[in-house]
């Protein structure tokens, strides 16, 4: 910056599409996350399920149930419990149950029902923890474009079109909601416990909750839910785009009065989509945060992306020096005010249930204290909060691209993390993700890809005839 | 200057003779631009020839004057982090101080001193300093509030809010030389340069703000002083209430004097030979859980127990009352269940819910290693197995030693319902294979 700035000098004409270049990436995109998601299915399929019993007799983090079990059944065979070590703990379920029966304690159901659940039901966790993953991005980018829209922002022009596309890719992602709808109106209920049968008979709150936890009335519901992103999505996109080739006024002004009116149906369909999705997997609990906190990470993570994919816009050369240092800077508050904000209500939802202390709200954080969850647990409050918001909290480093592209790459892999820990924890009682996890992450982020690409297609990455462009180009931190 | 110098410039700029002491009656020189791109030329023109007492004013924020004034970037972020970090750990230590050392308050078990709880104070802290940090430390550093500026006095200077640019350089830079800041300006451009003399109005505080001030910081030391005073004197005076609601009534409450009776007593004895409406308890075996004896005698009989072969630790002590043996109210299931579920409210936490004596309570005082803690009667052991039931039932109503009596929280038919939950509770512990149902004794055999 050398403080004053010279004229504008801005080409519409300018071709600020990817060009050939853009088919090619989503071919290898979508090759890649097709290929990896169907690894993880295989490799979940056939390694599922074999949790292995692991130095539980030295480690004081183990699951109780565990050890009494082992124990018992080690009496049982006349055994050292040392000779257990290394062996499934689904061949000690069936021992125990041959030789207790029922007289085995509900620890241990609750306990095996976590540990060693089909492979089937770890793909389908690693995969929901992957869509909400990418489909909260993408929620993160509608969101911005409406508070531009409401706000009447200037300065966002130039970067607003790479948050259109993210939102308008919401429509295609409704499609990769299908391998978790599908199973469930089949009758599934490896993800969704409220879905069996066994414990709808036997368990009187599923039962109770039954009318809104049903396959059905989800379907219906998330059919909502992408439908009203989608409209607003396109609705966004499409008008900015005619613009680009008409520069008529009234296509803003038709953006700027569906945004309130938008924003109030999204803050309804995040939250309760997040109530479906993510709260019910754990249908005995319930946290009237829950929604607001999936949104506050959401916006994190689409930040991140947005930082991230301008940057790779320029380097790519489609987009020229419109986007400048003050963009990202504004960008960089943007995503360090938002990551507190997912501070501050991740902490309100846990100082509520700590302070009240209610078996049946602490339940959820319980099992994310043991067995090693607990080291997760710290690990988003160190590398999701603290550490970002020093990292953060220097002008020069929201200035910086290179300290821009680390803090957004660290926080896109906490938020990653933070879902992690939101869902796993539920099926799983270690900690460890395995390579099911990690291939059904880049799996769904390949396809993601490919459909953000698509979604950009030929069209230009810059609204070239916004009203407000101007500003936006002279804009200045002061 | 020299005179030589002085005939460089052109006459019309040169409004009056530039001083040789440059601090004499001018406190700097003030030039105009024609507008924000020749305002910003001349900044940098300045900046570059080294001076730093430096300003440009304009009617509107112009972008990159900043770096054209070679003005550095500011402290003030890194005072409010140093104040906000200072109020984060001063918040944390007043709560450890207030909560855990000057007046510990256990409160449901909670830690004296936990993060999570002090968390929200803290932050608010930490907002509250660094909020009155960012705006006292701005109002600081600007040099506010500055009662006078000689700029002001200028009548030319006024068009600064409107449609006129200016540039300033002060006469206490290190640089500083009238005459060439003025031919510097010329240089740049500027459109009219002259001297700003000194401002002719105080630069002080008026004397009458100065004492309202001083007025403002008594008056808010007398609610301190006050509260200091109450604290460390005693007084005869009632207190003062700012709002009465139903404090003081007319009528009279539990042990005050009254002048409305001979004996001076608010309160009204019994009158002799009456009882209180729901003080009738006709049934004495129901109410008392014994019969008591003529003039209060200890009865003569002890009630035989009604197992033989109750060992002799259970035998009754001398002068115990007449308990009764037999539940003066109808065995069902129902006041079973509701024994149980009186007996786990009020009974358990120190009982055991097995009546071992080993409740919650009771191992946490031992725990705490509490010395006038007495462990409660394990309620299965053969001393109360051989108790009547009267005897239990009393001891309820009345208490036992440590333990006080439930007759205030427990109605008697209650009473009894946990009287026999607690027959309950020992046939538990002391019964034979054989009175076990069938099913039951077959998971038991299984276990062995």
């Amino acid at each position: 910056m050398t403080g004053h700035h010279h004229d504008i000098s801005f080409d519409p004409e300018r071709d600020r599409s990817l060009r050939d270049k853009g088919a090619q990436y989503i071919r290898a995109s979508l090759i890649t996350g097709l290929v990896c998601l169907g690894l993880a299915l295989v490799i979940g399929l056939i390694a599922g399920g074999s949790s292995q019993i692991d130095g539980i007799f030295e480690s004081s983090t183990a699951p109780t149930a565990l050890v009494g079990v082992v124990e018992l059944v080690a009496d049982a065979e006349n055994q050292d419990v040392a000779a257990y070590e290394g062996r499934p703990i689904s061949e000690i379920a069936a021992v125990a149950e041959k030789e207790f029966g029922e007289e085995l304690p509900p620890q241990w159901e609750e306990f095996l029902h976590r540990s060693t659940g089909s492979g089937w039901q770890r793909f389908q966790a690693s995969y929901l923890v992957a869509f909400t993953f990418v489909v909260s991005l993408s929620l993160g980018g509608l969101f911005f474009v409406l508070i531009q829209h409401v706000t009447r922002a200037g300065w966002s022009v130039v970067v607003r079109r790479i948050a259109e596309i993210m939102a308008a890719t919401l429509a295609p992602l409704a499609l990769l909601s299908l391998p978790i709808i599908i199973p469930l109106l089949l009758g599934g209920h490896a993800l969704f416990e409220w879905n069996n049968p066994q414990l709808i008979e036997t368990d009187e709150l599923i039962r109770h909750k039954r009318p809104y936890l049903n396959p059905g009335f989800f379907t219906i519901r998330s059919i909502i839910y992408f439908g009203v992103w989608a409209f607003l999505g396109s609705f966004l996109l499409t008008r900015s785009r005619a613009q680009d080739k008409t520069g008529d006024v009234q296509l803003t002004h038709s953006m700027q009065s569906i945004a309130p009116v938008g924003l109030l149906a999204f803050a309804l369909t995040v939250n309760f989509f997040a109530f479906d999705y993510l709260m019910s997997l754990a249908p005995h609990w319930f946290s009237a945060i829950y929604g607001v906190y999936y949104f506050s990470g959401g916006v994190v993570g689409g930040l991140a992306m947005m930082i991230l994919a301008c940057l790779w816009l320029q380097r790519e050369g489609v987009l020229g020096d419109e986007v400048t240092t003050e963009h990202y800077h504004d960008l960089g508050k943007l995503l360090f005010g938002f990551n507190f904000f997912w501070g501050y209500i991740a902490f309100s939802q846990y100082l509520l249930i700590w302070y009240a202390n209610i078996p049946e709200e602490t339940g959820w954080f319980l099992i994310r204290q043991e067995n090693g969850w607990t080291a997760v647990s710290l690990l988003l409050l160190f590398g999701h909060l603290l550490i970002p918001f020093l990292g953060l909290i220097s002008r020069q480093s929201r200035r910086n691209p290179k300290s821009l592209i680390f803090w957004s790459c660290w926080l896109l892999v906490m938020h990653w993390v933070d879902l992690y820990w939101n869902v796993l924890p539920q099926f799983s009682v270690s900690p460890w993700p395995g390579l099911v996890d990690l291939l059904a992450l880049v799996g769904v982020c390949g396809v993601y890809v490919a459909l953000v690409l698509r979604t950009a297609s030929q069209g230009a990455w810059l609204p070239i005839r916004d009203p407000r462009l101007n500003e936006s180009l002279a804009f200045h931190n002061v | 200057m020299t005179p030589l110098s002085a005939t460089l410039l052109e006459p019309e700029t040169t409004q009056q003779d530039v001083a040789d002491e440059p601090s004499g009656s001018v406190c700097g020189v003030l030039a105009e631009f024609s507008g924000p791109k020749e305002l910003l030329r001349a900044a940098e023109m300045v900046r570059d020839a080294g001076y730093t007492k430096t300003d440009a004013f304009s009617p509107f924020p112009i972008h990159g004057m900043d770096d054209a004034l070679g003005i550095k970037s500011t402290i003030l972020p890194v005072i409010v982090l140093v104040v906000g970090l200072t109020g984060c750990a001063g918040g944390l230590l007043m709560q450890w101080w207030m909560n855990a050392v000057d007046y510990p308050f256990l409160i449901s078990g909670k830690p004296l001193f936990s993060l999570p709880a002090n968390i929200p104070v803290t932050f608010e802290i930490i907002v509250l300093t660094s909020a009155f940090t960012a705006f006292l430390g701005m109002l600081g550093l600007n040099g506010l509030p500055k009662p006078a500026n000689p700029l002001f006095e200028q009548e030319r200077f006024r068009g600064v809010t409107d449609n006129k640019f200016f540039m300033y350089v002060a006469a206490d830079d290190p640089k500083y030389d009238g005459q060439e800041v003025v031919e510097l300006f010329h240089r740049a451009g500027a459109t009219w340069v002259d001297d700003v003399p000194n401002s002719t109005s105080p630069s002080r505080l008026p004397g009458a703000i100065k004492m309202a001030l001083l007025v403002l910081f008594a008056i808010a030391l007398v609610p301190p002083l006050m509260i200091y005073r109450a604290r460390h004197t005693t007084s005869e005076a009632p207190r003062f209430d700012f709002f009465p609601d139903m404090d003081a009534q007319r009528y009279r409450s539990a042990q005050q004097s009254s002048d409305l009776f001979a004996d001076g007593r608010a309160m009204r004895p019994q009158v002799a030979g009456t009882i209180a409406v729901g003080d009738f308890h006709e049934n004495d075996a129901f109410f008392l859980g014994y019969i008591p004896g003529e003039d209060d005698e200890a009865p003569a009989d002890e009630p035989a127990p009604a197992d033989a072969a109750a060992p002799a630790a259970g035998a009754p002590a001398a002068n115990e009352p007449d308990y009764v043996t037999e539940f003066p109210v109808e065995v069902t299931e129902s006041l079973m269940q509701r024994g149980q579920l009186k007996f786990n409210i009020y009974c358990a936490p120190c009982h055991g819910l097995a009546g071992q004596g080993d409740g919650l309570v009771s191992l946490r005082a031992i725990e705490l290693q509490q010395p006038t803690w007495v462990p409660p009667t394990n309620l299965i052991s053969p001393p109360v197995v051989a108790q009547p039931v009267g005897k239990i039932y009393d001891t309820i109503t009345n208490g036992r030693r440590k333990m006080s009596g439930y007759a205030a929280q427990i109605p008697p038919e209650d009473r009894w319902a946990i009287v026999l939950y607690v027959r309950a509770l020992q046939k538990s512990q002391h019964a034979s294979l054989e009175e076990i149902p069938e099913d039951k004794a077959a998971v038991l055999k299984n276990q062995k």
